[in-house]
C-alpha cells in the first residue's frame, strides 16, 4: 500500500511513528510537506499598492525551503529508524489543494494528516477540532483519509 | 450651491476610490485624479496648488530621506542583524523571541518610522521564524501592530506626525508631554495582549541555527551603516529639540548612507530606487490639493464647528472625539487624508494654544493608532481573520472581535485621558 503522509512544519516524526502502527511489510510512505504560499500572498494584499513591493522573495523562498527540508529530514530519519520505506516530496502551494492533487497523481491508497497543525489550541472534539486543510482533504480526497487527532499523536 | 455640491462629490468620490480601490486602482492615482478634478472644476487655483505643494517641502523631503535611509539600511543587512540578535536573545524560547521582536519592531518604528517595521522588518522576521519552524502569523501580527502602536513616541516615528506637526508646529518637549505616556501605555498593552492572545502558539521551543546570510553581506558595511543610523537617531531627537526641518536630517542621513555604501561596495542604484514608494508622493501631493479645495469650500471649517458643538465645551470630550474620529476615519479611508481633514478642521476653531495642541495631538494619536483599529471590521482585519483561521491559530473570530472591540477603543479612551490630563 502506498500512503501519502502530509506533514506540517512540526510533529512530522510523531506522525510517522503513528503511521508505523498501521503499516505492513511492503507498504511505502510518501512524506509530503507543502510550503503554504497563502500567508505571503495575503500579506501582499494587505499592504496595498501604495507601498513599494520590495519583499525579498529569494531569501524568503530559501527560508521556506530550508524549513520544509528540515521537516522532511526529521520525518525521513524517523521512517528509516522504524524500517519503513519512504520517499520525500517538498511542494509549494495551498496545502489542501496540493495534497488532494498528489493523492490522485500518485494513486495512493491512503492519505494521512493531522486534524490541525496546532492541535493543542483547539477543542479535541467538535467542529473547531478539524482545521481548514484537513476538512478540505476529507471533502475532496480521491482516496481514504486517516485523520490523526492530538490525542492520537505521541508526545515529542 | 451646485458648485459646492460638485466639489463635495469630487471629495467623496476620491475618498471612496481610495477606500474601495475599484478595478484595483492605485490610491495615488485616485488622489491625483481628485486633485486634477478639483483644479479643472475651479475649486482650487493652479497657483494655489503650487503654493500648497511648495509649503509641504519638509514633508516630501522627509519621506524621500526616510525611504532612502531604510533602503540602504536594508541593503546593509541591519534588519536581518537585528532579527538574528532577537533570535539569539530568545535562547530557544518562543515567548522570549516574541518579546524581542516587539522590542526590535518598536525601536525601528520609533527611529525609522512605522513603515520600516511593517514593510521591511516583517519579511525579515518571516524568514527567521520560518527557518526556526515556529508559527509565522503571531510574529507577523506583532510586526504589523507594533509598527503603528510605537509610531507616536517621536515626531519621526510616523510620517503622519510630520504632516500634522508641519501644520501647527510644536516643540519636541510639547510633543513628548502629550504623547510619550500614551505611547508607552499603548506599547505595553499591545505586547501584553498579544502575548496572552498567542500564548499557546508561542509555548514552543526552537533550536538556534546558524543565521542565513545573504551572499552580498558585508560586515564592515553593516557596522558603518549601524553607526550612521545611530547618528541619524540622535540627530532626529536633536533636530526635534532645536526645531530643525526634519527633512534636513532625513536627507542628510540618506546622503551619509549613500556615501558609506558607495565607499564600501558597488551600489545598484536601480535596486535602491525600486525600494522607494514613488507613488506615495503622488498620493500625498494629491491629497494636499484635494483637502485644500474642500477647505476653500468651507467643508472642513463646518466639520470643525460640528466637532466643537458635539464636544459641548468639554475638553475631554473634544479630545476623545478628535482621537476616536480620526482613528475611525483612518481605518475607513487612510490616515493621510483623515489627518489632513482633521488638521484643516482644527485650524478654523477659536481655541487657545494649549487646547489647540491637545486636539492636534489627539488627531495624531488617532491617525497613528487608526490603522490598528482595523480590528473592528475593516477589510484588512477580515483578511487577517481568514488567514488566522486557515492557519489553525487559536483565535476564533468571536474571540478576536471581542478583544479588538475592547482593546482598541480602550486604548483610545486611555490615550485621550492622558492627553487631556496634560492640558
Amino acid at each position: 500500500m502506498r500512503i501519502l503522509c502530509a506533514i506540517g512544519i512540526r510533529r512530522g516524526s510523531e506522525l510517522v511513528r503513528q503511521v508505523a502502527t498501521i503499516t505492513h511489510e511492503g507498504d511505502e510512505l510518501v512524506l509530503l510537506h507543502v510550503t503554504d504560499t497563502g500567508p505571503r500572498h495575503d500579506v501582499d494584499r494587505l499592504r496595498g499598492p501604495l507601498h513599494a513591493h520590495h519583499e525579498r522573495h529569494v531569501e524568503l523562498d530559501a527560508a521556506e525551503e530550508d524549513a520544509g527540508r528540515a521537516t522532511l529530514k526529521d520525518a525521513l530519519a524517523e521512517a528509516g529508524r522504524l524500517g519503513l520505506a519512504a520517499a520525500e516530496r517538498l511542494e509549494r502551494g495551498r496545502p489542501e489543494q496540493v495534497i488532494v492533487s498528489l493523492a490522485g497523481e500518485l494513486t495512493v491508497q491512503l492519505v494521512v494528516l493531522q486534524a490541525r497543525e496546532s492541535p493543542h489550541a483547539h477543542p479535541r472534539v467538535g467542529p473547531p477540532s478539524v482545521g481548514h486543510t484537513a476538512r478540505f482533504v476529507l471533502d475532496h480526497s480521491p482516496t481514504t483519509v486517516l485523520l490523526l487527532r492530538e490525542s492520537s499523536l505521541p508526545e515529542e | 450651491m451646485v458648485h459646492t455640491v460638485i466639489g463635495g462629490a469630487i471629495f467623496v468620490a476620491t475618498l471612496v476610490a481610495i477606500m474601495v480601490r475599484p478595478f484595483k486602482l492605485n490610491e495615488a492615482i485616485a488622489a491625483a485624479a481628485g486633485a486634477i478634478l478639483m483644479v479643472v472644476g475651479g475649486f482650487i487655483r493652479p497657483d494655489e496648488v503650487l503654493n500648497v505643494l511648495a509649503h509641504e517641502w519638509n514633508t516630501f523631503g522627509f519621506f524621500l530621506g526616510l525611504m532612502v535611509i531604510s533602503a540602504f539600511a536594508e541593503e546593509a543587512g541591519i534588519f536581518e542583524a537585528l532579527a538574528n540578535a532577537a533570535a539569539r536573545w530568545g535562547k530557544g524560547n518562543a515567548v522570549r523571541l516574541y518579546l524581542a521582536v516587539f522590542a526590535v519592531g518598536a525601536t525601528i518604528s520609533i527611529f525609522l518610522t512605522n513603515d520600516a517595521t511593517a514593510l521591511i522588518l516583517t519579511p525579515v522576521v518571516y524568514a527567521l521564524v520560518t527557518r526556526l519552524r515556529l508559527p509565522v502569523l503571531p510574529f507577523m501580527f506583532a510586526c504589523t501592530f507594533i509598527a503603528d502602536t510605537a509610531s507616536f513616541v517621536l515626531p519621526v516615528s510616523n510620517p503622519i506626525n510630520i504632516i500634522i506637526q508641519n501644520a501647527f508646529g510644536s516643540s519636541l518637549g510639547t510633543f513628548l508631554r502629550f504623547l510619550l505616556l500614551p505611547s508607552l501605555v499603548a506599547i505595553g498593552l499591545n505586547a501584553a495582549l498579544f502575548l496572552w492572545l498567542f500564548r499557546r502558539s508561542l509555548s514552543q521551543k526552537y533550536e538556534l541555527q546558524q543565521p542565513a546570510q545573504r551572499k552580498t553581506h558585508n560586515p564592515r558595511l553593516l557596522l558603518v551603516c549601524s553607526g550612521i543610523l545611530g547618528l541619524i537617531a540622535v540627530s532626529y531627537v536633536l533636530g526635534s529639540v532645536l526645531q530643525w526641518p526634519l527633512s534636513f536630517v532625513a536627507l542628510g542621513g540618506a546622503a551619509l548612507m549613500f556615501i558609506a555604501t558607495l565607499s564600501l561596495r558597488r551600489i545598484q542604484l536601480l535596486v535602491i530606487a525600486r525600494r522607494i514608494s514613488w507613488s506615495i508622493f503622488l498620493f500625498i501631493g494629491g491629497m494636499f490639493v484635494v483637502v485644500r479645495a474642500v477647505e476653500n469650500l468651507g467643508f472642513t471649517a463646518a466639520f470643525g464647528s460640528a466637532l466643537l458643538r458635539l464636544a459641548g465645551g468639554k475638553p475631554f470630550r473634544a479630545v476623545l472625539l478628535v482621537a476616536g474620529g480620526t482613528a475611525l476615519g483612518s481605518n475607513l479611508i487612510n490616515n493621510v487624508p483623515m489627518s489632513l481633514v482633521m488638521v484643516s478642521a482644527l485650524h478654523h476653531l477659536p481655541l487657545n494654544t494649549p487646547a489647540y495642541h491637545s486636539l492636534a495631538f489627539a488627531a495624531m494619536f488617532g491617525a497613528d493608532l487608526g490603522p490598528n483599529l482595523t480590528t473592528v471590521g475593516s477589510l484588512a482585519t477580515m483578511l487577517w481573520l481568514l488567514i488566522l483561521r486557515r492557519k489553525g491559530l487559536e483565535v476564533s473570530t468571536w474571540q478576536y472581535f471581542k478583544l479588538g472591540m475592547i482593546f482598541v477603543p480602550a486604548l483610545i479612551v486611555i490615550g485621550s485621558l492622558l492627553i487631556w490630563k496634560r492640558l
